[in-house]
């Protein structure tokens, strides 16, 4: 074996412009393709970016909370010792977790003469969740900084016919805190979405708390702004059962969890992946057999003689065929090892120079955070080697079925 | 899409909140709590029997101070209300205790609805969208009675008759504004006082009673239930106890008992 | 032939012609190329309008089916969606609307925020009232039906499935509906007649239809909050933007981007994902393109060795090798915009990819509301997309061959053994 090998080698190193063409024709192939499949992943990551980023990776909530008929049933109460458990736990795991604090208080809110009924959103987003959430849209004014303070949307605004520094007063009677307040308003924000706007009212957790409820809070949001890829969430559902260990009486959920219509968005654009996909590989295909196409035509030529000079079919075929191999294989290591690099160097993120003001005007994340996985990569290698493969036996084939002085005598 | 989990994770139906409840249940029997006149003699008929009792349920001008208790699971809360209606349109309610509720007031002057809260430091009117939102529950009382409606909406029939009660089965048509399937309406005889009403929804089963008891007779000879008792019957129900504690009936409350500056300060009267 | 040449093959002109009978010569690598580049080209074509489309069509469906194809309101309304800010007036707009080539019907409703009463339960929910036949002509809603059938007449409602189970309500039964309408408190008995399952959850969960005179009841409007309007996909833009010329100031017309209010970062951000993976497919073209011409040359080396003992000089022997590749590509890239943009504007005018993908994702193309209607985007552009690829590789082209061409040395050449 080892002989037929070296002969190979020997072989291919005699045709070296040959080899090289075709081994190159595969190594970029895999390459791109890797590349490629990269990039889809980068797409499917900034979904799950986006999907994650309102009500963050996990939710700590009291049980029933679907089905709960009053503010009272949806309230963790030692939210204090609870919040230390949920952060300890998210530290362990994750780095630089936020952990948020929501307590939402269904209000009458009133201007000096026009009132809406709103959910009033008590929260304490710390600094870079709150940027997250600003960035979508443009905010008026500023942002909550004292007790006493509150941010609407600007539909909401305009409903109640307040404008920034008026008092914005608030009714929510029935629960175990003051039921009543008046705030100033500090800050509109322009979200784009008027349906959205018109149930947009934001205060700080405590304020919500001395309204409705006391030291409660209804949810924690753990946000990761570390988990950046799909097959990074693994690390949401451990936080998610170890919370659930520690914490009994309350109910620790994944997002997906939260909302599970929420995984189709991840499988959305696959209908168009696919499609594209094939085309890509079609493309690929091309690039392999022209490439090869060269070889196919001296090919049969040398076939010609070597039959005539008495060589067997199998022994010539077996040459072929090692050969071949041989090449595929070097030229997929070599574009196997190419993506890869690629990939691995934008692991961390790909910023496409001149989008960042793009994308900020969105408020969106301008990092692309690639990924892929095996079987792409299995899928890219074996195509490609499958391919040259084919085009290169080919020839061999055709050259047995010609009498060996019409294969020398072979013209493309 | 807007799967944003905030937007579609469900905020409570109907966003009750149980003082504003309590307060609108308050008005509410007000307004029917009525007198039982006479002994006049019990008619046969259905429909004469109801109009009989709707009329009871009708009173006058009157001043109450009103315990109320409201039990859910394994929570109860009382609250001490005084109430002054003119007995058809207009009602004030305060609350007297507990202190940390103390203060809050709610007006109702026809279709409107004002609420006060001594911390806003002013009165607010609930808006049409913030009433059909749910802001106010109203499955505690009369208020498929109270009105003419009741003779349009329902069919009358006397389902039971001995010699100290009737009872009344009372069907909606079917476009009555109401989710229940049959009302049954029980009253004494002879004076067709109000003793019990059973709400069933439309597949036979009860899901609410209301209780009227300890009648008193006032000076006049006429009776007055002074303890209500609202059960719901469903799976995770709960119970509203009211008892009236200091009543003055057929009395004139003056039209500034009806303002704003009532609603914030209280009416001396 | 040494030192002296055709007159009529000298000069620019003279070499294109001496390239393009070179290209005649080889008919079979000639095709190649052209085919090469020809798919290269309609690849690239068909990768945008079908990004572009599916994109889109995947945002725009969701706002098509909570919205309208076209919604026209008060400007008041659109900022805040109150019944207190309905539509003045209905016949006047309606006529509008109906003037525009486009515009398929016309269906009035009227929104307005209710609470649900079962004897078990109580909502509060955004109801919506409708006239059933044109709604149905509007809107893919009414065509949902699970349980039961379609609101038609007054008394009687429509419920999503999931909002049926929250309150426990049977086809069959009566519920009570409350409202706070302009003229003060209002309430209706309606009649469940049936149950929405879309398989869609935030349809299930919110959707209440009624008949349009039971939701001005409750209401307390004589006209509508909105005009929904039919227009074929890929349309809506230009008929909102044709009726809103027609409307008076006091209503305008909205499109589907302008309803999808926050929607529009997500097809944003994925615009952008999908533009970078453009690009990895143009370069991969490219370098397809290249290689192919890179062989195509390699190929002919005994040939050129034959020209260059002939006495053709290596300078003219390079030009004419970089004509012929420029001139294969120019062919191919021509080729491949006919077929590329023909494909494209049949797959937009016809609804081919619907079928197909709704064999294979069926499920969730109802999921994401997108039904079997997806079109492909056609726009202009496309052809700056492909041609950078084809210049990007004619030039990879022409600096590898020519340049080895340049280095050929005639008696090695013509004894190239390849």
């Amino acid at each position: 074996m080892r002989l037929v090998i070296s002969l190979a080698w020997r072989n291919l190193w005699r045709q070296r412009r040959r080899s090289l063409v075709t081994a190159g024709a595969v190594a970029l192939v895999v390459l791109f393709s890797v590349a490629y499949f990269g990039m889809g992943g980068a797409m499917e990551n900034s979904i799950y970016q986006r999907l994650t980023e309102s009500g963050g990776h996990v939710q700590v909530r009291t049980p029933g909370w679907r089905d709960a008929s009053s503010l009272e049933d949806t309230l963790i109460e030692d939210a204090a010792e609870v919040r230390a458990t949920v952060e300890r736990l998210a530290s362990d795991r994750l780095t630089a977790p936020e952990v948020v604090g929501v307590l939402d208080v269904p209000a009458l809110l009133s201007g000096d003469v026009r009132s809406r009924a709103v959910p009033v959103h008590g929260q304490d987003w710390p600094a870079a969740v709150r940027e997250r959430r600003l960035g979508g849209g443009d905010l008026e004014g500023r942002f909550l900084e004292n007790p006493g303070q509150i941010v609407l949307g600007a539909s909401l605004a305009s409903a109640l016919d307040v404008g920034l520094g008026d008092d914005v007063y608030v009714y929510a009677p029935g629960g175990r805190g003051f039921g009543a307040a008046a705030y100033e308003l500090v800050g509109i924000v322009d979200l784009f979405d008027p349906s959205v706007e018109i149930a947009t009212a934001w205060t700080s957790l405590e304020d919500a708390q001395a309204l409705a409820a006391p030291d409660a809070v209804q949810r924690f949001e753990v946000h990761a702004t570390t988990l950046v890829r799909i097959e990074d969430d693994t690390v949401a559902d451990e936080l998610a059962g170890a919370l659930d260990d520690s914490l009994p009486e309350l109910e620790a959920m994944t997002w997906l969890e939260v909302e599970p219509s929420m995984s189709i968005l991840l499988d959305s654009l696959d209908p168009m992946m696919y499609v594209v996909s094939v085309m890509f590989f079609v493309l690929a295909g091309l690039l392999v057999l022209n490439t090869v196409y060269l070889s196919v035509m001296e090919r049969i030529r040398e076939f010609g003689v070597i039959h005539s000079l008495g060589a067997g079919d199998r022994r010539v075929l077996g040459m072929i065929a090692t050969e071949s191999v041989l090449l595929c294989l070097t030229g997929a290591v070599v574009g196997t090892a190419g993506g890869l690099g690629f990939v691995a160097a934008y692991r961390d993120g790909l910023v496409i120079p001149g989008m960042e003001a793009y994308y900020a005007s969105f408020g969106l994340d301008p990092v692309l955070y690639l990924s892929i996985e095996p079987v792409q990569v299995a899928f890219a290698i074996l195509f490609a080697v499958f391919t040259a493969l084919a085009a290169a036996l080919w020839p061999a084939w055709l050259a047995s079925r010609l009498e060996p002085v019409e294969a020398m005598r072979f013209q493309a | 899409m807007t799967f944003d989990s905030d937007r579609l994770a469900p905020v409570f139906p109907a966003r009750r909140l149980p003082l504003v409840r309590v307060l609108v249940a308050a008005t509410l029997l007000v307004f029917s709590a009525g007198l039982a006149q006479g002994a006049a003699e019990v008619p046969d008929d259905a429909d004469a029997i109801l109009d009989r009792m709707v009329e009871n349920l009708r009173g006058g001008g009157q001043r109450a101070t009103l315990v109320m208790r409201v039990e859910r699971d394994d929570d109860v809360r009382e609250y001490r209300l005084e109430v002054i209606s003119d007995g058809t349109e207009r009602s004030l309610t305060r609350v007297a205790g507990p202190p940390r509720d103390a203060g809050q007031a709610f007006l109702v002057d026809g279709d409107e609805l004002f609420v006060y809260s001594p911390r806003l430091g002013r009165a607010l009117r609930l808006p049409p969208s913030g009433r059909s939102d749910g802001f106010l529950g109203s499955d505690l009382s009369y208020d498929d009675m109270a009105g003419d409606e009741v003779r349009d909406d329902y069919d009358a029939e006397v389902a039971e008759r001995d010699d100290t009660t009737v009872t009344l089965s009372l069907i909606p048509r079917p476009t009555a504004p109401t989710p229940y399937g049959e009302l049954r309406f029980t009253a004494s005889i002879p004076d067709l006082a109000p003793l019990e009403l059973e709400y069933y929804d439309q597949r036979g089963e009860a899901v609410k009673r209301l209780t009227l008891s300890e009648f008193r007779e006032l000076d006049d000879g006429t009776r007055v239930p002074t303890h209500f008792e609202v059960v719901d019957l469903t799976a995770d129900g709960g119970r509203t106890v009211a008892d009236w504690t200091d009543v003055a009936f057929g009395v004139e409350p003056p039209d500034r008992c009806f303002t704003q500056q009532a609603l914030e300060r209280g009416c001396d009267w | 032939m040494s030192g002296r040449t055709r007159r009529v093959d000298r000069g620019l002109p003279g070499m294109i012609r001496l390239a393009w009978r070179s290209l005649g010569r080889q008919r079979r690598r000639t095709a190649l190329l052209v085919v090469v580049v020809a798919y290269a080209t309609i690849s690239l074509l068909f990768f945008w309008g079908l990004t572009d489309g599916f994109l889109t069509s995947i945002y725009q469906s969701q706002a098509r089916l909570l919205g309208a194809p076209v919604l026209v309101t008060t400007p008041e309304y659109h900022a805040d969606p109150d019944p207190v800010h309905a539509l003045p007036e209905l016949d006047p707009l309606a006529a509008a609307a109906r003037s525009i080539e486009t515009v398929q019907a016309v269906a009035p409703r009227v929104d307005v925020p209710v609470l649900l009463r079962s004897p078990y339960a109580s909502t509060g929910v955004q109801l919506r009232g409708i006239e059933p036949t044109a709604e149905s002509r509007v809107s893919e809603l009414p065509g949902a039906i699970g349980e039961g059938r379609m609101v038609a007449s007054s008394g009687e409602i429509v419920l999503g499935d999931a909002l049926a189970e929250r309150i426990d309500v049977r086809v069959g039964e009566r519920i009570a509906v409350d409202a706070a309408s302009v003229a003060g408190p209002s309430a209706l008995g309606l009649r469940l007649v049936g149950r929405i399952d879309s398989g869609i959850s935030v349809v299930d969960e919110t959707t209440a239809l009624v008949h349009i005179d039971d939701a001005r009841t409750l209401a307390g409007i004589e006209t509508a909050t909105s005009l929904a309007l039919a227009v074929p996909i890929g349309r809506e833009a230009a008929a909102a933007r044709a009726l809103d010329q027609r409307l008076p100031d006091t209503a305008r017309a909205y499109g589907v981007e302008e309803q999808m209010g926050e929607l529009a970062r997500g097809l944003a951000a994925e615009r952008v994902g999908a533009g970078v993976m453009g690009l990895v497919f143009a370069l991969f073209a490219a370098v397809a393109v290249t290689s192919s011409v890179v062989v195509s040359v390699m190929e002919r080396t005994r040939e050129f060795g034959v020209m260059l003992a002939l006495g053709m000089s290596h300078r003219r022997l390079g030009a004419m090798v970089t004509l012929e590749a420029i001139l294969a590509a120019l062919v191919g890239y021509a080729v491949g915009l006919v077929v590329g943009y023909a494909l494209l504007i049949w797959m937009a005018e016809v609804n081919v990819l619907g079928p197909l993908f709704a064999g294979i994702w069926g499920d969730l193309l109802s999921g994401l509301a997108l039904g079997t209607d997806i079109r492909t985007d056609v726009r202009f552009v496309y052809v700056a997309y492909a041609g950078a690829t084809v210049v990007l590789a004619a030039l990879g082209a022409i600096l590898t061959p020519a340049r080895r061409v340049m280095g050929l040395v005639p008696a090695e050449a013509m004894r190239a053994a390849d």
